[in-house]
């Protein structure tokens, strides 16, 4: 089995209320905080910094204010002058990457956990962009052993990191928690538990890696970002003619093949998946992806070899 | 022949509209109502006139559930009776129009009845909400949808509560009646909650034909919820919440609430329990839009209510 040192985590940074209808996030923040207030800073094993991310959209409880922030971190974007014009959002993205970046330099945060929620049936799913940053890695393997109440699945975007644009890829090591079902606007006590099991035991993991322990590798299942499938819509009005069918509706991850149920229009035809190549679709109806034009994305699932790490002493 | 003294004659239901986007992120509503002012073939019936109308248009379009200010709490005296100056809030000006061409509410031309389309995020089901326990048309409605619907269940809300009443859009009719049908998120399109709205519509627009054909209804009776009281989260001296529904409260609408029950779990895990005296039935749990009404859920209690039977008034 290879074996790798890397370099400890020295800062950590969770975020909250990137979307500002994604209650959980803005919650754990906001509970975290209230514990380093009561505790003091030595509450966590490790420095964590926590996070608002969009005060704004947070005290109107919407996604965004003027624009998606989770699509402002480009560099593009993170170096566009600022004028009065400028959307909110990109404005703000730009006072994130002064206080937990700059992106890509090496006084860049070491870990942000950026935490979402989805109104699709996706348990808690750990995003990430490639298939070799071995911390966030192995992350996602110790989450996926010690969380047992929901499942716990890995999706990689396989972007390389020039061309990521979103909050986490302002650290060096970052992934998304996306935890769901929830409505937006909708705090529920059972998503809630879940996500702050998750942000626990990621500092946990972190803490355990700083002080020496030796993380087994092996093997991680996740799923590879393929494509988005957009609903069946009016050509001239562009308006809905179907909904997501009954039979995939909360089925996310589960096996698409051939001839396969994916929607039902409002004039009683089923829509059938008519590719040859079983895929897994998740996403499945995400509030927010209306607008985007996408009904569900579609991953193929694959087998990440790990090695072992341990942290490098200096 | 005295059950033949007990029928109640009713005016003939003529004018129906069907109003979906009285909130513009309620999906099924927006979606059934555009569907069938395209093509109005399956809300027809005959001797009927079925109007599908979309209540907030710029909430629509914005997909959020106002504009301004809730247009589903817009019609009290005051607001419809407001003078039209600039500056009113677009629903206000929205209520004025909608009492003009449905209402005026309380008149005798007002339409005869009017179904308002809902979503709720609570895990409430098909539900149909009155506003009051002495109209015979809407009881007698309400039970043939019921029967119509089984096995599949429809719970019935009464709002009747002199203070927790709202005037609603629907209330411009003679005969309102509430479509609730949930859990769905705000934004989202379900098929089987869709569906279910769908259903209940065919049902309710068979009875109205039935109606006004001639068809006489026997006495019935209905189980309902009457609500009680609503239920805000606890909250710090800022206005913030400082606990959630708790997970064996969230999604148990229309089940048992007893003293002792748990209520509410804070961030930091320590449980509330539910101190009232009396066992309650709760409902819109969880509801996204209510945070900022505070409330958490409604208690409601159970209650029979009987209705007459009825039959259209000859001329």
């Amino acid at each position: 089995m290879a074996f790798v040192f890397l370099p400890a985590l020295a800062r950590m940074a969770v975020c909250g209320g990137t979307h500002g209808n994604e209650l959980s996030g803005v919650y754990v923040v906001q509970e975290m905080e209230r514990q380093r207030k009561e505790k003091g800073e030595g509450v966590w094993p490790i420095p964590v910094t926590t996070v608002l991310s969009n005060p704004r959209a947070v005290k109107e409880c919407r996604r965004y204010i003027d624009t998606d922030m989770n699509r402002c971190f480009t560099r593009d974007m993170l170096s566009c002058p600022i004028t009065d014009s400028s959307p909110y959002e990109v404005r703000r993205a730009q006072e994130l990457n002064n206080l937990l970046g700059l992106k890509g330099s090496t006084d860049a945060t070491d870990m942000i956990c950026d935490l979402h929620n989805t109104t699709s049936n996706m348990g808690l799913t750990l995003i990430h962009y490639t298939t070799s940053d071995w911390v966030t890695l192995h992350i996602c393997k110790y989450l996926q052993t010690k969380i047992t109440k929901v499942p716990v699945r890995v999706l990689v975007l396989d972007v390389p990191i020039s061309d990521s644009y979103s909050l986490e890829s302002v650290s060096k090591h970052g992934f998304t928690l996306e935890v769901g079902p929830q409505p937006h606007g909708v705090i529920r006590a059972d998503i809630y538990n879940i996500m702050k099991e998750a942000v626990d035991l990621t500092i946990d993991w972190i803490h355990k890696f700083n002080s020496g322990t030796v993380f087994e590798g092996g093997d991680v299942e996740a799923f590879k970002l393929i494509k988005s499938v957009d609903y069946p819509r009016d050509p001239e009005t562009r308006s809905l003619t179907a909904a997501i069918h009954p039979q995939l509706q909360d089925k996310d991850f589960c096996l698409l093949k051939h001839g396969d149920p994916l929607f039902l229009s409002f004039s009683g035809e089923t829509v059938n998946y008519k590719e040859e190549e079983t895929l897994h679709p998740f996403f499945i109806n995400e509030a927010a992806y209306y607008e985007k034009g996408i009904a569900f994305h579609l991953g193929k699932k694959i087998m990440l070899k790990i090695p072992t790490v341990r942290v490098q002493k200096d | 022949m005295s059950s033949r003294t007990n029928i109640s004659c009713l005016q003939e239901a003529a004018r129906v509209a069907i109003f979906g986007g009285t909130h513009g992120n309620e999906m099924s509503g927006i979606t059934l109502v555009n569907m069938w002012i395209q093509n109005s073939a399956e809300i027809e019936r005959n001797r009927l006139v079925v109007k599908p109308f979309i209540s907030n248009p710029r909430a629509v379009e914005k997909c959020s559930r106002y504009i301004d200010t809730d247009l589903n709490r817009a019609f009290t005296p005051e607001t419809l009776s407001a003078p039209d100056v600039e500056g009113l809030p677009y629903e206000v000006q929205r209520a004025k129009e909608i009492n003009q061409m449905f209402g005026p509410k309380g008149s005798s031309d007002a339409y005869d009845v009017i179904f308002d389309l809902h979503n709720t995020t609570s895990n409430m089901g098909s539900t149909l909400i009155l506003e009051s326990s002495t109209d015979l048309f809407n009881l007698q409605m309400v039970h043939y949808i019921k029967k119509a619907l089984a096995p599949h269940t429809c719970s019935v809300l009464l709002n009747e509560h002199p203070q927790l009443k709202y005037s609603t859009t629907r209330s411009v009719a003679k005969h309102p009646i509430g479509l609730e049908v949930g859990p769905q998120p705000q934004g989202v399109l379900r098929s089987n909650v869709f569906e279910s709205m769908r259903t209940i519509l065919k049902h309710a627009l068979d009875f109205i034909q039935l109606f006004n054909s001639g068809v006489e209804f026997p006495p019935c009776t209905v189980d309902v919820f009457r609500v009680q009281e609503r239920m805000d989260y606890p909250r710090d001296t800022n206005g913030n919440i400082t606990a959630m529904v708790h997970p064996h409260l969230q999604d148990c609408d229309w089940e048992p609430l007893n003293h002792g029950d748990p209520m509410f779990l804070t961030f930091d895990g320590r449980t509330v329990l539910y101190e009232g005296a009396n066992t309650v039935y709760p409902t819109f749990i969880n509801e996204a839009a209510y945070y900022e009404k505070q409330q958490a859920f409604m208690t409601t209690c159970r209650e029979i209510l009987a209705a007459n039977a009825i039959r259209k008034a000859c001329k």
